[in-house]
């Protein structure tokens, strides 16, 4: 999914939060954005991305440093936001548009929408903190997807 | 039959068939009276049938690899694509079709259409409608299925305000393929994939309301079931009117990126690759048709020849 954060400052703190589903599970990493696939990306713009006026080559400022579960219950991690020092270097961050990206995410059973807040104050829940919700993660066909891609992955190895 | 032992559909007008709001069919109308014996025509066909109803789920998706003979046919469903919206759109027009045909055999009316179930509306109107859930018998209302959230099918609230959210119509360009635009309409990818990001309109609604409608184990929440749920084409019916939403409202605000187009004054190859770009379907008569999103992107003109009965734009002079 790609969300648009409000603002973040030093430390981005996001909440996903399962919507229904009990033991239902998701694994997934975490990025903001990758700069890899920004770079490759940067000469195929096309007329409509012209338009809108985003710059031509983001820049990953952080990511999460491992996978993480995603259940039934509010998942909350915090990751570290860096001043950009590559192509997005030229504008402060806080005048910058920011994507946050959960990627990579799998299941092995039917799983819940979920829910995305960011810098939910400790103690608070996300739930009713609507000013805080950054998007939803929809998982519609995530379960085959998922192993599909566990399929391809064994074939890659044999 | 065309030089490549192909059926083509004859160029010539249609009248054009009005797709309506379900929660607003006037007190008599017919239009689910007619759905609900069709479908129940379709259920006693034989899967080998393109025209039966499970035919019609297996060319979204089906458990296992397709039989040989439809291996073109079944399985083809697109998504987490720019060809999500496209593809979709044909679905329906040839399923509509097929419906239509067997409710004229059934003695009913020539023009009829399917509706939209537009859940963003209103609180009442986010309720599945009393048709798909009463009588709560399958074997009596085949526009019921059991394989929903219990919440739905009682008539309660199930879908939350994110659920049905359509800000999806905010974005801006129709195709994106990297970190720096979510997109309306989905990545610039060849054949599906059910992994990775959509567009914006496939996230949300589309994807919420499926897996919000069918739950742990219902059918909306597995693309393999989802159109056994007659619900399904209603959703499905909703997520294309929203698309002619956006349409009409980049048209309004002047923007050149409504969809892949000649609009735009410098075009990268793949936007002809998207317009040209074509899939096989069966027709009302069985005969194998393909069509290309070229043919899809104006609705009012045959092949489709269909509108909607409200594209008002829910965001007026918002950009």
């Amino acid at each position: 999914m790609t969300a648009r954060p409000a603002y973040i400052q030093g430390i981005l703190m996001v909440a996903l939060t399962g919507m229904y589903f009990e033991g239902a599970c998701v694994r997934a990493a975490m990025t903001i954005p990758s700069k890899e696939r920004a770079m490759a990306a940067s000469d195929q713009t096309d007329a409509g991305n012209q338009q809108s006026g985003l710059p031509d080559v983001p820049e990953l400022i952080v990511s999460s440093d491992r996978p993480f579960l995603i259940g039934a219950e509010s998942t909350r991690l915090t990751l570290e936001i860096h001043e950009p020092t590559g192509p997005a270097r030229h504008k402060p961050l806080k005048d910058q548009e920011l994507f946050l990206r959960i990627e990579n995410y799998t299941c092995d059973k039917a799983a819940p929408s979920f829910a995305v807040f960011l810098n939910v104050p400790p103690g608070q829940n996300a739930q009713d903190r609507n000013d805080l919700y950054a998007g939803s993660m929809g998982t519609f066909g995530l379960r085959e997807a998922s192993s599909s891609q566990v399929s391809m992955a064994e074939q890659e190895r044999t | 039959m065309g030089d490549d032992g192909i059926f083509r559909r004859p160029a010539v007008p249609q009248p054009v068939r009005i797709r309506r709001d379900v929660h607003k069919l006037p007190p008599g109308d017919k239009t689910l009276f007619w759905y609900e014996k069709a479908i129940q025509a379709m259920k006693k066909l034989p899967l080998s049938d393109v025209l039966s109803w499970r035919y019609q789920a297996a060319i979204h998706e089906t458990d296992g690899v397709a039989p040989p003979a439809q291996r073109d046919f079944w399985k083809q469903c697109q998504h987490s694509s720019w060809f999500f919206l496209p593809w979709h759109r044909m679905y329906l027009h040839f399923f509509e079709k097929i419906v239509a045909a067997q409710v004229v055999a059934l003695q009913g009316p020539a023009d009829w259409a399917l509706p939209y179930w537009n859940y963003s509306a209103s609180a009442a109107s986010s309720l599945v409608p009393e048709a798909f859930r009463l009588p709560a018998h399958e074997d009596t209302n085949a526009l019921f299925v059991s394989k929903r959230r219990s919440t739905a099918n009682a008539g309660s609230p199930f879908l939350s305000t994110r659920d049905i959210d359509i800000s999806c119509l905010l974005q801006r360009p129709f195709a994106f393929q990297d970190a720096r635009s979510i997109g309306f309409g989905g990545p610039r990818r060849l054949f599906h994939d059910l992994s990775g990001d959509g567009g914006a309109l496939e996230n949300a609604p589309h994807n919420l309301v499926h897996t919000a409608l069918g739950g742990n184990d219902g059918f909306m929440t597995f693309p393999a079931t989802a159109p056994l749920d007659p619900l399904f084409w209603l959703h499905h019916c909703n997520i294309d009117r929203l698309w002619e939403v956006w349409v009409q409202r980049q048209k309004q605000q002047g923007n050149a990126d409504r969809n892949p187009s000649t609009q735009a004054t410098s075009l990268p190859p793949q936007t002809g690759l998207w317009r040209t770009t074509s899939f096989m379907f069966h027709n009302e008569t069985r005969k194998p048709i393909g069509m290309t999103v070229r043919e899809v992107l104006d609705t009012r003109v045959a092949p489709l020849s269909y509108e909607y009965e409200d594209t008002s734009d829910p965001f007026p002079g918002q950009s």
